[in-house]
């Protein structure tokens, strides 16, 4: 039994265990539980407001849980904040370096802090910083360049754990590129790497399994196969019309390619499995009515990911959009 | 315990090359250099009499400065997010509040210092005496008050979420525990005369309201533990009638800087501790 326990806290990175963070009456993260293994790289996907950066600054100690408790490489995220720290490095969201530090003197002060002695300029070389700007005040950086620096800070002291908040933000295509590199490298040698983003295609392209938080909670974990395979879409639409007709509702909702359907003023709205048969419920319901406006609904993460990953790249209106979540 | 010392020369690294805290060190430094030389060169120049004046500028110009070096020590690192990049390291908040009490009071030591050798280089240069330990005092008082305006100012800091909350409180302070304490006719041992005395008809004395007075501002336990360079003995201008009570005497007042350096550094520590940083 002991064997198994000791198992368990080897194997895992981060474990959260019902977390839950309340601001009054707003909870932005609502019972999470999850587990990330050791040696994985793993993607923490959601919109904006879903709760991600809450519960990365709970795993930081920025924030106290209201509720749960969570873990990070076996130390409580409360009591032994001060232990994890020194074993992880962590690229935090919206990173904003010392207008006066310059590069070399941040990775210095993080090396300080971890009490080790990095190689820095083998760090800034690495993550790709121009050597022109290590001896510059990082106050005039641009924002790769800060993105750039924060990387190198986190990679101090051969971290087993890269906590990576929106680590692409700001970051040129270029830019990302070279932080798929690095997470894959890094991965190679046996790190942990948990990053966050709300951007599809960063963590498609390097992620072992991926999480997605809606509203505070998981809305799916697993790896891109999984959630190929099993993720349930639903395809939102509404239809604007001149007068409703009776019971339509529910005679929607008896159609096969009808997950649900709700009646609101003089709007239709639906949620279909398949985008496919959004001409069949114009058709159906032109048939009863006439149809003012066909309204594209902004596509849930899930149909927005669920598209995305079977490779067609067309929105609802034609227009080809980047796979960006923006639900 | 070394995160300590790590963020306090990290921080004092990038608080001097800040130009800004430059100029208003320069301002204090050019007071007092100001002061020497027009003393100096008056009739009869005497270094207690120099001091005296110095006192005064360095009670209503030092907290200033000691201020405007310290209010956005923390509140700044929260507005401008750079307090992610510390908390992510194996940094405790009270290293973060204690390393920024170090650093900050050290640039104020150092401009203190500064001033202190011009002084000197002027008494040398056009006194009949240098009078070594009226200076020695007068610079180990100073550094108590900078110790306790840094303190305050560190801890207003650490429980401030924004820059604006920061200097609102900080500006307080300053206004209610300097101007309005040293300031006789119009001070707050006037108020508490008021309040108590005329509204609460309570009998409480002249000595006591001074004591009280004192308590609650560190740059009146400043001015009054000057009596250890201004003695009557030996200063014509100071006149205290019969026996002080012993919590007017100097080391009394010593005790009160000292409390104004610690307590406010402990709340900020709490204060920080206690904080979200979302």
């Amino acid at each position: 039994m002991r064997a198994a326990v000791l198992c368990r806290v080897e194997m895992t990175a981060i474990v959260t265990d019902n977390l839950t963070k309340r601001f009054g009456d707003l909870v932005a993260v609502d019972g999470l539980d999850m587990t990330v293994e050791r040696g994985e790289v793993f993607g923490f996907l959601g919109p904006n407001g879903a709760g991600k950066s809450t519960t990365i600054n709970m795993l930081l100690g920025f924030l106290d849980p209201t509720s749960g408790s969570a873990s990070v490489l076996g130390e409580d995220v409360v009591s032994d904040s001060i232990d994890l720290r020194t074993r992880i490095g962590v690229l935090p969201e919206g990173f904003s370096p010392y207008d006066r530090l310059t590069a070399r003197e941040h990775v210095a002060y993080a090396g300080g802090i971890k009490n080790c002695d990095p190689d820095v300029e083998a760090l800034l070389e690495r993550v790709g910083l121009q050597r022109e700007a290590w001896d510059r005040k990082a106050g005039g950086y641009s924002k790769g360049m800060c993105q750039r620096l924060a990387l190198a800070t986190a990679l101090v002291g051969d971290p087993e754990l890269l906590l990576l908040d929106e680590p692409s933000s700001g970051l040129d295509p270029e830019g990302m590129a070279d932080m798929r590199d690095l997470i894959r490298s890094e991965a190679e040698s046996g790190t942990t790497v948990f990053f966050s983003s709300h951007i599809l295609s960063e963590v498609e392209a390097v992620c072992d399994r991926i999480a997605i938080l809606r509203d505070g909670n998981l809305s799916a974990l697993g790896t891109l196969d999984d959630l190929r395979a099993g993720t349930v879409t639903q395809v939102p639409m509404a239809l604007s019309v001149e007068e409703v007709p009776g019971g339509i509702a529910g005679s929607l909702a008896d159609l096969d390619a009808v997950r649900t359907a709700t009646v609101e003023d003089s709007t239709i709205r639906v949620e279909l499995d398949d985008p496919a048969h959004k001409i069949d419920i114009i058709n159906y319901v032109d048939e009863r009515t006439g149809i003012e406006d066909v309204i594209a609904e902004a596509a849930s993460l899930e149909a927005m990911f669920e598209r995305y990953a079977n490779g067609a790249d067309q929105t609802a209106d034609g227009e080809t959009e980047p796979a960006e979540v923006t639900a | 315990m070394s995160d300590v010392a790590t963020i306090a020369h990290n921080d004092f690294r990038n608080v001097r090359r800040s130009r800004i805290l430059w100029g208003v060190i320069a301002l204090y430094v050019a007071f007092m250099a100001l002061l020497f030389y027009a003393s100096g060169t008056g009739a009869s120049p005497d270094v207690r009499d120099t001091l005296f004046g110095a006192v005064f500028i360095t009670t209503l110009v030092l907290p200033l400065v000691a201020i405007a070096a310290s209010y956005l020590a923390v509140a700044g690192e929260r507005e401008s997010n750079t307090i992610r990049f510390l908390l992510s390291q194996p940094a405790s908040r009270r290293s973060v509040v204690l390393g920024k009490f170090l650093s900050r009071g050290l640039l104020l030591t150092a401009a203190l210092v500064v001033a202190v050798l011009v002084g000197v280089a002027f008494v040398l240069a056009l006194y009949p005496a240098l009078e070594p330990m009226a200076l020695a005092k007068f610079t180990g008082l100073t550094l108590l008050l900078i110790g306790a305006y840094v303190s305050v100012s560190i801890a207003i800091s650490s429980a401030s979420a924004s820059r604006s909350r920061a200097i609102a409180a900080t500006m307080a302070f300053y206004f209610v525990t300097d101007i309005l304490s040293v300031i006789n006719a119009f001070s707050v041992k006037a108020a508490m005369k008021w309040v108590f005395g005329e509204i609460l008809g309570l009998g409480i004395s002249e000595e006591l309201y001074e004591g009280l007075s004192t308590v609650i501002s560190p740059a009146k336990a400043y001015v009054n533990s000057t009596l250890a360079i201004f003695s009557p003995e030996n200063f014509q201008r100071i006149q205290i009638p019969g026996e002080l009570p012993f919590y007017l005497e100097t080391w009394f007042m010593i005790v009160v800087l000292l409390a104004w350096v610690v307590v406010p550094l402990v709340a900020g520590m709490l204060a920080l501790d206690g904080a979200e940083i979302g």
